[in-house]
């Protein structure tokens, strides 16, 4: 850095009175030996490695959703998203305990004394809030979004994607600026890395300090059995929604993967949507649009061609449930409707309520044998919760482009959502 | 830091505070620094493009209010507990009783929206399809059982060998 700017971030700013030094602000406050560089960089580099790869996973969802022209999601394998998706979701719930045992460690250091001796330390501590706000809102947005209650002004998926890239960039900051700290706090205790660049009694103090946390009432041992014990816990009880064979163990998680209409869970029911009558009426007809336009009633879908695939129900929130799917394959009726092999659609339909009427079905989605109009589900004709009398149903695809109660398809991509 | 004090490394004869220095501010550190700033310039700018002046309001208060939500409600609420633990558990009991207090803590805050239930669509039976309120409280009530078993053990062994 230049030497002027060195002078104007590095100038000694007047310190408060020392008469405010009280409470959580005296030396000495917080008496545990385990507020330490090494306990933060040692949980940081968990807590830093789940922030990548929930940023990685979201952004993959992100971009299958909204997908710009240069990316293609492909149809196989048909458990990918599942993949992907379960991992976003079930990360990001260990990471709210391993959050607080990381926000515990470096408790202290918010009322550290003086507040900011430079402007540097003062841009330094705003920048603190921009990391600790973006992944505090990151996984409570998260988990309220799981609970399907929306108490915010804002989209969820706009406001969640964006600050996504706020938090994963204050990580990344946070680990360049604290980099000699962290590579101190993850060499082997004892060692010369471990107190490397520090003048010789502050070596002297670091290592002390490290001795000290074997020693207290609560130890370092017990400190990481808490942080592992607690994450553990968070996900013997929730992780069951995404792997089944946890389900019965995860008393708390909000899906249970057998539990629903024909053993299905349901994100958006009927009633919400307004169809109850629609979906019903003896004049529903499926409309595709196409050099033949055809108009389909359930009769007509029911003689074409059956196949029976094995799909997931893949929900962006993390729960996923595979079932037996059968009907005509989404490929023939294009092609009955004159359209060449893999054009790009979009299906609508027939809700007046809800979100997600529409999602457009991309090249490869749209030539897969395994993609179809699912008439039923695991032998049974579609429940109304389900999409009766049509659904789409497609290889790796998040469930809210699973579209239900179909009413029209139509060349073109048209997006996701209404 | 034997490299500062003892007779100058000839690699380092440009600029004797060399090792220091590296220890200090490692190169890598721009591996981070660079994409990091970059990616908070992205997500800044997505959300100052995307959200309305109210929506950009909502978001600050939620971005705010969480930080703030931890400094002044629930790490003190976790300190405080600690330091009640120091009066009042005798030294053995503490790290059990930590566990099990860490343990329920974050197994009830995670379970927190499902207890309420404020979500979900009309008539769907497979969201929240048990009783959270009860399971939660079963849970919180193993984990706090285990853990004080586990404390009196610790106790009386330390006791035994005294």
């Amino acid at each position: 850095m230049t030497a002027p700017l060195d002078r104007v971030l590095g100038a000694r700013l007047p310190d408060p009175p020392d008469a405010l030094r009280r409470g959580p602000l005296a030396d000495g406050a917080f008496t545990s030996p385990l507020h330490t560089e090494r306990r933060a960089a040692r949980v940081g580099v968990w807590l830093g490695a789940g922030f990548v790869v929930c940023f990685l996973t979201g952004l993959v969802s992100h971009l299958i959703q909204e997908p710009p022209s240069w990316f293609v999601w492909p149809a196989e394998p048909v458990w990918l998203y599942r993949v992907t998706q379960g991992t976003h979701v079930m990360v990001g719930l260990a990471l709210i305990p391993l959050l607080l045992v990381k926000l515990w460690t470096v408790y202290p250091q918010l009322f550290s004394w003086p507040p900011a001796a430079t402007p540097a330390k003062a841009v330094a501590r705003v920048s603190i809030l921009v990391l600790v706000g973006s992944a505090v809102f990151m996984l409570v947005t998260g988990l309220v979004n799981i609970s399907q209650w929306y108490p915010f002004g804002f989209g969820f998926r706009t406001a969640h994607f964006w600050t996504g890239w706020v938090a994963l960039g204050a990580v990344l900051t946070h680990v360049g600026a604290y980099a000699p700290h962290i590579r101190r706090g993850l060499a082997r205790r004892g060692t010369a890395a471990s107190v490397a660049g520090l003048p010789a009694e502050e070596a002297e103090r670091a290592q002390d300090e490290t001795a000290a946390e074997e020693e207290g009432a609560v130890s370092r041992r017990a400190f990481v059995a808490t942080a592992a014990v607690a994450t553990g816990a968070v996900a013997l009880t929730q992780w069951g929604q995404t792997i089944s064979p946890l389900a019965q163990v995860s008393v708390l998680a909000p899906r249970i993967p057998g539990v629903g209409p024909q053993g299905l869970p349901v994100n958006q029911t009927a009633v919400a949507a307004g169809v109850t009558d629609s979906a019903r009426d003896p004049e529903y007809r499926l409309v595709v649009e196409g050099p033949t336009r055809l108009e389909l009633t359930l009769a007509d879908l029911q003689a074409m061609p059956q196949h029976t695939e094995r799909l997931p129900i893949t929900c962006v929130e993390g729960w996923s449930a595979g079932a037996d799917w059968t009907g005509p394959r989404l490929r023939d009726v294009l092609a009955a409707a004159g359209h060449p092999p893999g054009t790009v659609v979009h299906v609508e339909s027939i809700q007046t309520g809800g979100s997600y009427r529409v999602s457009t079905v991309g090249r490869p989605h749209a030539d897969s044998d395994k993609t179809l109009l699912a008439l039923q589900v695991n032998g049974q004709e579609l429940a109304l919760d389900h999409g009766y009398p049509v659904r789409l149903i497609a290889p790796n695809r998040p469930g809210a482009m699973q579209t239900k109660w179909l009413g029209r398809i139509a060349p073109g991509a048209a997006g996701v959502g209404s | 830091m034997s490299a500062v004090r003892a007779e100058p490394d000839p690699r380092y004869r440009s600029d004797r505070a060399r090792p220091l220095r590296s220890a200090l501010t490692p190169w890598w550190r721009w591996l981070f620094l660079v994409p990091g700033l970059l990616a908070v310039g992205v997500g800044g700018y997505g959300l100052w493009s995307s959200l309305s002046t109210s929506a950009l309001g909502s978001w600050a208060v939620w971005f705010i209010s969480g930080a703030l939500l931890h400094d002044l409600v629930i790490a003190p609420v976790w300190v405080g507990l600690g330091w009640l633990a120091t009066r009042v558990l005798p030294r053995p009991a503490r790290a059990p009783v930590v566990v099990g207090f860490a343990v329920s803590g974050s197994v009830a805050l995670v379970a927190l929206p499902f207890v309420l239930g404020f979500g979900g669509d009309v008539g769907d039976t497979s969201f929240l399809p048990r009783d959270y309120g009860v399971t939660l409280l079963v849970v919180v009530g193993v984990v706090l059982a285990v853990s004080a078993g586990w404390a009196a053990l610790r106790v009386q062994r330390a006791r035994d060998s005294a």
